[in-house]
């Protein structure tokens, strides 16, 4: 029988798990969704990125299966002028407290540490965890957003990106 | 059915060579199942069409092969989820998977999905 297994996001010191199949907004807070501190579009060639999402599997009901080759991918690809990227943190949590990085310059800059998000399920924690304890599976993984100048589709609190999705093998 | 099926098409089964059948209901991974006699064929049912043929699928264990069973679940951030159920077995170098997905399409291969796509 296969655990049950949920996208989470990890917020505040603690952290604090909780779900995050409602949808992220990208936004420079520590939270799921706000819409208090947007992301800046350039007013002249250049990226600002968003505050990284701490995203992982979280079991929350346990079975005597284990989990492994946890993998992440975009749907499809994104808009012209937006990007967003993904880093593996490992087991080490650190609550969200700047953009992913500094301003850059040019347009379509990657933040420092991070990998383009791919469109086909990529892996980044291949390691093996039992699920007979509820709780995070695995490794923490960051997800940034980053708006360059040449980005054309407007301001808005709900501009569409396309699916992140989460793949796991359960054995 | 365990109310853990629920929202999953397929279940696996297997059979050692002592003849007993074995279930995902009784054991929950292939591991529980006793080594005294070994698994020389793994397959997946229906959850939902437990009576329909069409949907049942198997693969035989060569001898000295290691038999697999996992499920490769994928969760997106708009609560859509889906379970490909994979079954096969290994021996040295060699792989056969048969991936089985929700809709009751399958597709064999000998080395992991991704490697196709």
């Amino acid at each position: 029988m296969a655990a049950t297994v949920r996208a989470s996001i990890a917020t505040g010191a603690g952290p604090t798990l909780a779900s995050a199949e409602g949808g992220a907004k990208y936004n420079r807070e520590d939270s799921l969704a706000g819409t208090s501190s947007p992301i800046p579009r350039p007013t002249a060639t250049g990226t600002a990125f968003s505050y990284r999402k701490t995203f992982c599997l979280e079991v929350t009901g346990t079975d005597t299966t284990s989990i492994s080759n946890r993998k992440i991918h975009f749907a499809a690809g994104i808009t012209t002028g937006l990007a967003m990227w993904y880093i593996d943190l490992g087991d080490t949590y650190t609550q969200a407290a700047a953009a992913a990085d500094t301003d850059s310059g040019s347009n379509g800059a990657t933040p420092s540490g991070y990998t383009a998000m791919p469109t086909s399920a990529t892996l980044f924690d291949s390691g093996s965890d039992v699920t007979s304890g509820a709780g995070r599976s695995g490794d923490y993984v960051g997800v940034a957003l980053g708006v360059s100048n040449n980005y054309a589709g407007g301001a808005g609190s709900a501009i569409s990106l396309p699916t992140l999705t989460l793949t796991y093998d359960e054995s | 059915l365990n109310e853990r099926y629920i929202g999953r098409a397929h279940t696996w089964v297997a059979f050692t060579a002592d003849g007993a059948l074995h279930t995902e209901h009784d054991h929950g991974s292939l591991r529980a199942i006793p080594q005294e006699s070994p698994v020389v064929r793994v397959g997946v049912v229906a959850t939902d069409a437990p009576d329909d043929s069409t949907r049942h699928y198997s693969v035989l264990v060569p001898e000295g092969g290691t038999p697999i069973c996992f499920w490769r679940i994928s969760l997106t951030e708009y609560q859509e989820r889906s379970a490909i159920t994979v079954i096969g077995w290994e021996r040295d170098n060699e792989r056969t998977l048969l991936w089985v997905y929700d809709d009751g399409s399958c597709l064999l291969t000998d080395r992991d999905i991704e490697e196709y796509t």
